[in-house]
Parts: C-alpha cells; sequence; structure tokens
C-alpha cells in the first residue's frame, strides 16, 4: 500500500500561487515538489530573521546575527513586543485526509501559538494585505489548528549597505479569521494539487517516510 | 470525550482539588469575575496583559465596501449613535434613506479643522462612520499637496507624496481609534476583471487600502443576489473578507426596515470577538496546566503514561501539548518509539572492571 502523500501548507500555497497568478512559475513549483527548491536571498533573510525572532541572542557588538545577517536591535526587539507571552514558537500539526484511493497528510507549523491565537512572522520590503488575505497558508493552519485567529505581523526590511545592517522600516500586523466555508476551501484546494500531482506524475515526491511526533 | 490534564492525572477528589488550587495560583485565574491586573509597569495605567486573560473588545472595526446605489450610507446610519462623515457628494448624503446626523467634509479646509477637533467633534457619539473611505484618503492627498506643493506635480502626488499621505492617514486613524468609538469604514468596490473571474476590492488608493483592510476586524462585500441586497463577510474567490463571528451572509432588509441594522452587527461583533478571545485564554490556561504538570516529569515511565492523554486533547491544544512534552523529554535525553508509544531512557554505560 502507498504511503500518504505528505503535503505542507507552503506547497500548498505555492500551488495556489502558480494557479492564480501569473508572476509565479510551474518550475518553481515543480522543484518545491521534487525538493530541489533552493531558497533564495530574501527567503535567507526571512528565515534568518525568524530564528532571532524565536531566539534573540544580541552579540558582544549589540545587535542580532544569524546566517551571515546582521539586524539591528530594534527589528527584532520590535517584533518581540508584538508577542503574547506564555506562547510556544514552531509548533507543527498534522491531518489525514482521504482524496479518492489516496490518504494524505496535511502538514503545517505555525510561527508562534498562545492559546488559539497563531501568529506569523514575515519579511518583506513593503507591506501588501491582499498578499496575505489570498494565502493559502492561514486558511490550512486555521483549519488544522483550529484556530480562532491568525496574525501576521509583516516587518519591512531594509539593508543598509553602509555597515551592512538590516534596518527595520516598520511592522504592519494585521489579522485574519476563520470562517464558515474554510474547510472547504482548502479540501478543494488539496484536492486540485492531488490530481495535478497524478497528472505530471510527481505524487511519490511527497511520499516520504514521516517524522517522528507524539 | 475530552478531559482535562487535572482530571487525568488525579487520584482523587482530595488531590483533584489541590491540583486545581495550585494550578489557579500559578495561572493567577482564582478570581475570573474581577481579573486582577498581572504585572503593572512601574503603577501606572500601563499593564501586561496574559496570554490567559480574555480581551474584552469594545469597538470593533467595520469595512463594508460594495457597488454604488446599494444603500450603503443608509446602512452607516444604521449604526449605534452614529455620525456620518460625508466624504461622497451633498446629493450623495441626501439620497440616503433614514438620514441621521452628518458632516460634509468635501474640502481641504473642512477636513483641517475637522483633524484639529476631532475629539471635540466626536465626543457626544458612539460611531464614526467615514463614507466613502476612497473619498477620504483622496482629499487627504489633496491636503498633503496643498501643505507641501513639491508633493504634488501636475495635480497628483509624488512618489514622496504618497509616503507623506500613507503617514498621514494612518495617524489620522490612529487619532480617531484613540477616540474609543467604533468605526465603520464605508468603500466602493472596484471590479477587476481577469479573464473571466471578477475581483472586487475596496475603492481605495494606494497602501492607504493595506491600512483599512489591516485595521478592520470585520470585511464585508454588499452586492445585490436578484433582488436581495446581501451583506457577506465570508472571504470568497470574488472578493476578500474577513469574518470572525462565523457569520452567514446576511439578508439586509430595506432601508426603512433596517434602522439598527449595523448596530445589531456592532454589538454581535463585540460579543463573538470577545468570546474567541475568551475561548483563546481558556486554551492557554489548559496548556500552561499541562506546561506545569511536564515541567515535573523525569522518568520515561511519566512521559509514557501522559500519551494516552495527551491524544485525547483538541485539535488546539493537542499540538502545543505534545510540542512541551517532545521538547523536555529530548531535553533530559530520552527517545520515542512512535510505534509502541513508549519513551526510554538512554542506557547508562556500564562500568567494567578489569
Amino acid at each position: 500500500m502507498n504511503r500518504p502523500l505528505r503535503i505542507n501548507a507552503t506547497l500548498l500555497e505555492s500551488f495556489r500561487l502558480y494557479r492564480q497568478t501569473e508572476w509565479f512559475d510551474e518550475s518553481e513549483l515543480i522543484a518545491s515538489i521534487k525538493g530541489e527548491f533552493l531558497p533564495t536571498p530574501a527567503i535567507r533573510l526571512g528565515r534568518a530573521y525568524h530564528s532571532c525572532v524565536e531566539q534573540p541572542q544580541l552579540s558582544l557588538a549589540g545587535f542580532y546575527e544569524r546566517d551571515g545577517f546582521r539586524f539591528e536591535p530594534k527589528a527584532i526587539d520590535e517584533m518581540r513586543t508584538r508577542i503574547l507571552p506564555g506562547g510556544l514558537f514552531e509548533v507543527k500539526t498534522t491531518k489525514t485526509l482521504s482524496i479518492e484511493a489516496d490518504d494524505v497528510t496535511l502538514v503545517c507549523k505555525c510561527d508562534h501559538i498562545v492559546g488559539s491565537h497563531i501568529d506569523e512572522f514575515k519579511t518583506s520590503d513593503r507591506f501588501d494585505a491582499d498578499r496575505y488575505l489570498a494565502s493559502v497558508q492561514w486558511r490550512v493552519m486555521a483549519w488544522l489548528f483550529e484556530a480562532s485567529s491568525v496574525g501576521y505581523h509583516v516587518a519591512t526590511l531594509a539593508e543598509d549597505d553602509e555597515d551592512d545592517m538590516v534596518r527595520l522600516k516598520g511592522i504592519e500586523s494585521m489579522n485574519v479569521f476563520p470562517y464558515a466555508g474554510l474547510e472547504g476551501d482548502c479540501r478543494e484546494l488539496v484536492h486540485e494539487f492531488c490530481q495535478y500531482l497524478h497528472t505530471k506524475g510527481l505524487e511519490d515526491y511527497l511520499r516520504k517516510q514521516m517524522g517522528v511526533a507524539v | 470525550m475530552i478531559r482535562t490534564p487535572i482530571e487525568s492525572f488525579a487520584s482523587d477528589d482530595a488531590q483533584r482539588q489541590r491540583l486545581k488550587e495550585q494550578l489557579e495560583a500559578s495561572l493567577g485565574i482564582q478570581d475570573r469575575k474581577e481579573p486582577k491586573p498581572m504585572s503593572t509597569v512601574n503603577g501606572s495605567r500601563l499593564r501586561i496583559i496574559e496570554a490567559t486573560e480574555t480581551i474584552v473588545v469594545e469597538t470593533p472595526i467595520f469595512l463594508v465596501f460594495g457597488q454604488p446605489g446599494l444603500g450603503k450610507t443608509s446602512l452607516g446610519f444604521s449604526a449605534d449613535n452614529a455620525i456620518v462623515l460625508n466624504y461622497d457628494t451633498e446629493s450623495a448624503l441626501a439620497r440616503a434613506v433614514n438620514r441621521g446626523r452628518s458632516m460634509n467634509v468635501l474640502d481641504i479646509e473642512q477636513q483641517r479643522e475637522l483633524q484639529t477637533h476631532a475629539a471635540e467633534i466626536f465626543k457626544p457619539f458612539s460611531t464614526i462612520v467615514i463614507d466613502p473611505v476612497g473619498s477620504c484618503v483622496n482629499l487627504m492627498g489633496e491636503l498633503v499637496m496643498d501643505s507641501t506643493p513639491r508633493y504634488g506635480k501636475n495635480g497628483s502626488l509624488t512618489l514622496q507624496g504618497f509616503g507623506q499621505l500613507k503617514a498621514d492617514f494612518k495617524s489620522w486613524i490612529t487619532r480617531l481609534r484613540a477616540q474609543r468609538k467604533n468605526i465603520l469604514f464605508i468603500a466602493h468596490n472596484k471590479e477587476e476583471i481577469d479573464g473571466n473571474n471578477k475581483f472586487n476590492r475596496p475603492d481605495i488608493t494606494g497602501s492607504s487600502k493595506d491600512e483599512v483592510m489591516r485595521l478592520a476586524d470585520f470585511v464585508g462585500f454588499l452586492y445585490m443576489n436578484g433582488r436581495q441586497r446581501v451583506l457577506d463577510f465570508s472571504p470568497s474567490e470574488g472578493w476578500f473578507g474577513k469574518n470572525p463571528a462565523q457569520w452567514p451572509a446576511w439578508n439586509v432588509p430595506a432601508p426603512e426596515q433596517a434602522r439598527t441594522f449595523m448596530a445589531q452587527l456592532f454589538e454581535k461583533g463585540r460579543e463573538a470577538l470577545s468570546k474567541a478571545s475568551e475561548a483563546s485564554a481558556t486554551v492557554a490556561a489548559q496548556v500552561e496546566a499541562w506546561k506545569v504538570k511536564i515541567a515535573d516529569f523525569t522518568l520515561a515511565a511519566e512521559f509514557t503514561e501522559a500519551v494516552p492523554a495527551i491524544k485525547q486533547l483538541s485539535a488546539t491544544i493537542y499540538p502545543q501539548v505534545a510540542k512541551i512534552l517532545m521538547d523536555k523529554s529530548k531535553a533530559l535525553g530520552f527517545r520515542y518509539d512512535k510505534e509502541k508509544q513508549l519513551f526510554t531512557a538512554p542506557q547508562l554505560e556500564q562500568t567494567v572492571t578489569l
């Protein structure tokens, strides 16, 4: 019997972008499915930023440094003030669905959760509300975690060439909420993605060994 | 049936009560009726809000957008003790049914005066209606060019001018929010056609749209379904929405029968947001209780015994408690066998005597 297809929320968002926007290339989607995707500098910056928000450790010189990126203290400290105390970082959850003959394990990991409120930290050069409102990522998270709300906190950053420091322009926070048809919308997209994987013969890339969890 | 951590671990009523008291003491939830400040900052009115506290949302922010002529302004007048700031035309206001108190803000001097005397003007009202918010932004753009002519070129804002408009609009909305009033943004819609698909967005210039979408707790699209006016807060393929109350689409009665429509929605919205906050605080308290319990685990058997109870927790609590358990077990060097659902302690090296 086939192992279940393991689909994460980020991959599902890539599929949505491929379907709904003109700028997201199919080769990029296929590379993500095959696990061959090379992170762009913007993605590497985002990961470094996220890592500092989760574990803020100042360097002796008084700034935050991670994976070759240097952040002015304000960039991290201000984001930390947006998080309610007492929550947990990087919490993962899964849900198994039956899509035609296949079992599908839908996986998502939230940046931070406290109670039933999820926080996601993003980096960008500007805040674009539509980009986050359209995303399937929060929909999957709200569904799988049965969250009451998901807060996007978007740090707009600029790299200062003079001292090679990443500086904060501002942080915009926006909450989004589950709605009555949310589960149906997510299921429909998962179904379409499975059909796409089948048509393109890409299913085996997503039938990997499960990680260990309670 | 889902059991609380206390029910899972207490062996008798006395132990259950003791655990309950300990947990409540550690969480500061002995008296739910009068929540006391958990942490104050230098004795001031500033207070740190704990995750386990309920946040009561007193003044929600609504955005209602839709085609012209559907009675959006009349809906504005149906809010509780509202003042409608009319940024449209005088005739638009004249067309409104059930007209209540309003104020024309149609030129930059009126906008300037409004910004100067906002607190005084809004004091007697409970709801501030900005109608339409797109025209308010445009007028503020004119004000930017009037105040700083270099921010305009050929009657349009320069890039710097747009930056200033964004800052000014943000500051204006912040001042409105500081009045602690209900806020209702009304906007016309802008239909974008992409192939066979139509998408509706509020017609608001530039990044001010992002600001309104960001701030609004509820975003609803007003449209005609046959001869019926419908206000839908759920997002769809045709528009973005925000629906924290998970309302179905509302049929909006004729204006003369909808004199309290928005007042009722604000009330229901306030209740829904507060209820969601209360539910979240309850979850946070339960996770915290598990955290306290797991912190005392030292033996692999204690971890293994906790697994069945954790597996019964809700979809919200389970992943959080599972992470706490796994993190703690890893810190102690335990290994987890998923098949057997068993934690094992590392084998100590045996001392070999020659």
